[in-house]
């Protein structure tokens, strides 16, 4: 499985391997050198220098490959040829899962790895390594060493998973990008296509990711691995802080343990009373901790502004969310929205869906003079642009929300299982073949794979 | 005990296994065989002949232009008819292939007679160009699509380019619908492709930088998808005592290193000059013919793309070039 997974990485590039070999080699050497000194009665010291060596190891071609151009935009001005760097393939991947296991051995949630090829392969494993998910150590690792029997069960499902993936990428998302693409291209003038193209995009976004998770999944469910969930219906959360919690909940959940949670301590920790400037040191723990944390996780998608944008905005709305919380719920009570709490939901779905969508713009547009000029454009107007392309993109993104109920309610109740299995084979071949159908042909790349 | 279980187990799964591989087989067919359907009726009716027999009347074209994308690209009529003073009409888009272009020319010879000159610009690809049948659609042919069920495994994946232009242009149609409520515009693609002046630039998608490796294209070999056709057309042209002028257009240099067999290629179209005495062959796609490396010239291409187009700028000086040294031919009688 190690030597499937190098070959995956490296058969088109194989200077990538260096750059994957390396790090694991360095980090995995520090993991056993944190394991090795006991937290009782072991040199702190030594242990904490351990864990600094293998954040850098881990952490240096991330920042150097990724970053340099950025930063050196930055002193020398944009007009500048930027220096051509190899980036290689889910680099923020494999360093957020050796920078986890680094911190999990640290503090003792798991004992380091001394199988030098369990933890190259908990690294490099091929279905996740381009996009994810970012699966913690301490989960993965004890299923390396399970024997895997063959069990069709199991297969059909990582199989299932595996086709629902390709379906919601080059059927849903790669169709739906078309429309996408143009609106984006040459926002002016087209009135209200922004708005639907915002929308869209926020379906194209989801479709590419979560498809290609699924195929991720599904292909370790194969081979008899469970990889942790990474999207959880995010455009039904109530509320932006839920929809942290469902959307690439891999990742947020890797800030929240690694970043937030750390920083948030940190800050709270040198305020001696309760409050400081009569707010509370809980509330500056959140504030600062998640704003760092958004803008953090900003610019792990990319060195660009647009993204960093992206991610202090989602940090603001948490912010106010958290800080707001009481007086939304007074005024809910006031407004006697409570005794309807259908609407409540639906209302709320709604206004976190745009806000989720309007960030969305920042983040697919190229530069931030080009995302403000979006902004400047929308329209309730038509604009007569293409149009059929556009009803077709609404069609898609319907059809995806009802297929999507409809697995959620196979996830809750297992619907599927209690159809005869000949009928639902056949189903499954129908899906494929209109899989043949309106897959797009010329597929675009996977949206995640170049974080 | 445990060996019958895993026996049954087993066995179970084949089951499984041959239904699933069953139901793709029929849903495979039987939806191929839908789209077909849905197909033809998609096409039928836009009354092609009486719009095109209304456009060229009266217009007595002398010279006619043939080939794909690449030629509505790089052969422009409006710089050909000034510098010859010739009357043109082109014919050239993306899809419209030998056999597509066999019916037109029956066509343009009922309506506006024999022209004199025939400017085929030819693609290395060629024999593997498919008409596309939204262009078919404008002949009345009443062809019966014969459908072989057992001449791929997939049906729905070996006709995935065409079921894709289907999909494509039924938004067209719709997308042009809604135009037409706007501007009213009848005719919309004659006048395109006489008046089209060169790609956008704004498409402008150029490999400049050579890959340690990329795809060597080969020649293909004769008569692939519709070379008989070609051949067909030759024939007629001959026997109607046309002059004919195969084009090979310049390649973008990525290209023209991708497409290694070009010797071959010109060779297959040099051979066609022993069987029509009137038949040309001028080959644009040599560094001493045109600035093949000029990346102004093209629109895109490049190593490891077997296609390539000129820019608007490229045109223009293709398009001098070309009537400079087809000129003596309207001097014949």
């Amino acid at each position: 499985m190690l030597g499937a997974s190098l070959f995956f990485y490296g058969y088109k590039k194989p200077l990538f391997l260096f750059y994957l070999v390396i790090p694991v080699l360095l980090v995995y050497f520090f993991g056993l050198k944190i394991g090795d000194i006991p937290v009782e009665g072991g040199d702190k010291k030594k242990r904490k220098l351990f864990l600094l060596g293998g954040l850098v190891s881990a952490l240096s071609l991330l920042l150097v490959l990724r970053y340099t151009n950025f930063i050196r935009g930055m002193f020398v001005g944009e007009g500048v040829k930027p220096l051509s760097i190899l980036v290689p393939l889910g680099l923020s991947f494999f360093t957020f899962k050796m920078v986890s296991y680094l911190v999990d051995v640290y503090n003792e949630k798991m004992k380091a790895e001394r199988h030098p090829g369990y933890f190259a392969l908990y690294v490099s494993f091929f279905p996740q390594i381009s996009s994810g998910p970012i699966d913690r150590a301490v989960s993965f690792i004890p299923q390396l060493r399970k024997e895997v029997s063959f069990d069709m069960d199991r297969v059909m499902s990582g199989f299932q998973l595996v086709l629902w993936g390709i379906f919601k990428k080059m059927v849903i998302a790669d169709r739906i990008a078309i429309f996408v693409n143009q609106v984006f291209a040459s926002p002016d003038h087209q009135g209200l296509n922004l708005l639907l193209g915002a929308y869209l995009y926020a379906f194209q976004i989801y479709c590419d990711f979560s498809g290609y998770t699924d195929m991720a999944i599904g292909l370790s469910r194969v081979l008899g691995f469970e990889s942790m969930k990474n999207f959880d219906y995010p455009y039904t959360s109530k509320s932006i802080q839920q929809f942290w919690n469902k959307w690439h909940i891999s990742l947020s959940t890797w800030l929240r343990d690694y970043l937030f949670l750390p920083i948030a301590y940190a800050v709270m920790r040198p305020i001696k009373s309760d409050t400081l400037y009569k707010v509370k040191a809980e509330t500056w723990g959140y504030m600062i901790g998640m704003l760092t944390t958004m803008f953090l996780a900003g610019l792990w998608h990319g060195p660009s502004w647009t993204f960093v944008v992206w991610g202090l905005l989602h940090g603001f709305y948490l912010v106010v969310g958290y800080t707001t919380k009481k007086s939304r719920k007074k005024f809910v009570k006031l407004i006697r929205l409570n005794k309807l709490p259908r609407v409540h939901r639906a209302l709320s779905v709604f206004i976190t869906f745009n806000l989720v969508s309007i960030a969305w713009i920042f983040f697919r547009s190229e530069t931030l003079e080009k995302a403000f000029t979006y902004f400047h454009y929308i329209q309730l107007k038509p604009s007569g642009k293409a149009v059929a392309y556009m009803l077709f993109s609404i069609i898609l993104a319907v059809l995806f929300i009802l297929l999507e109920i409809l697995y959620k309610k196979h996830d809750e109740k297992k619907i599927f299982d209690r159809i005869p299995v000949w009928v639902r084979i056949a189903g499954l071949a129908f899906f494929i073949c209109l899989i043949f159908i309106f897959a797009v042909d010329q597929t675009n790349e996977f949206i995640y794979f170049q974080f | 005990m445990s060996s019958f279980t895993s026996n049954s187990k087993i066995s179970k799964y084949l089951v499984r296994v041959v239904l699933f591989l069953v139901f793709i087989f029929l849903f495979d067919r039987g939806l191929y065989y839908l789209l077909l359907k849905a197909e033809s009726e998609f096409y039928i009716g836009n009354k092609f002949e009486e719009k095109f027999s209304q456009f060229v009347s009266g217009k007595d074209y002398n010279t006619l232009i043939f080939g794909t994308s690449r030629t509505y690209d790089g052969i422009i009529p409006f710089y050909l008819q000034f510098f010859l003073k010739q009357r043109i009409y082109k014919d050239a888009f993306q899809g419209k292939g030998p056999k597509y272009n066999y019916y037109l020319y029956k066509m343009f010879k009922k309506y506006n007679g024999v022209p004199k000159v025939v400017i085929y610009g030819v693609d290395y690809f060629i024999y593997t160009i498919k008409s596309d049948p939204k262009w078919m659609s404008q002949f009345d042919l009443k062809e019966e699509e014969k459908v072989d069920l057992f001449s791929a495994p997939l049906l729905l994946l070996k006709n995935k380019k065409r079921i894709d232009n289907f999909q494509n242009n039924i938004l067209i149609r719709l997308q042009e619908q809604k135009s037409k409520e706007e501007n009213e515009e009848d005719f919309k693609d004659f006048v395109k492709v006489q008046e089209h002046k060169g790609a956008a630039i704004a498409n402008k998608k150029l490999i400049t930088k050579e890959p340690p490796e990329f795809l060597h294209q080969d020649f293909p070999v004769y008569p692939g998808e519709e070379g008989a056709y070609f051949v067909k057309l030759l024939e007629e042209l001959d026997r109607d005592g046309v002059t004919v002028l195969l084009i090979a257009l310049p390649d973008f240099v990525g290209s023209h290193v991708t497409n290694v067999q070009l010797d071959k290629f010109i060779a297959d179209l040099e051979a066609y000059r022993t069987r029509f005495k009137k038949l040309y062959v001028y080959n644009f796609n040599k560094f001493d013919k045109f600035p093949l490396w000029n990346e102004n010239y093209f629109n895109d291409g490049g190593y490891g793309m077997t296609n390539s187009h000129l820019s608007p700028e490229g045109a223009r000086l293709f398009s001098e070039m070309l009537a400079k040294e087809i000129k003596k031919h309207y001097a014949e009688e």
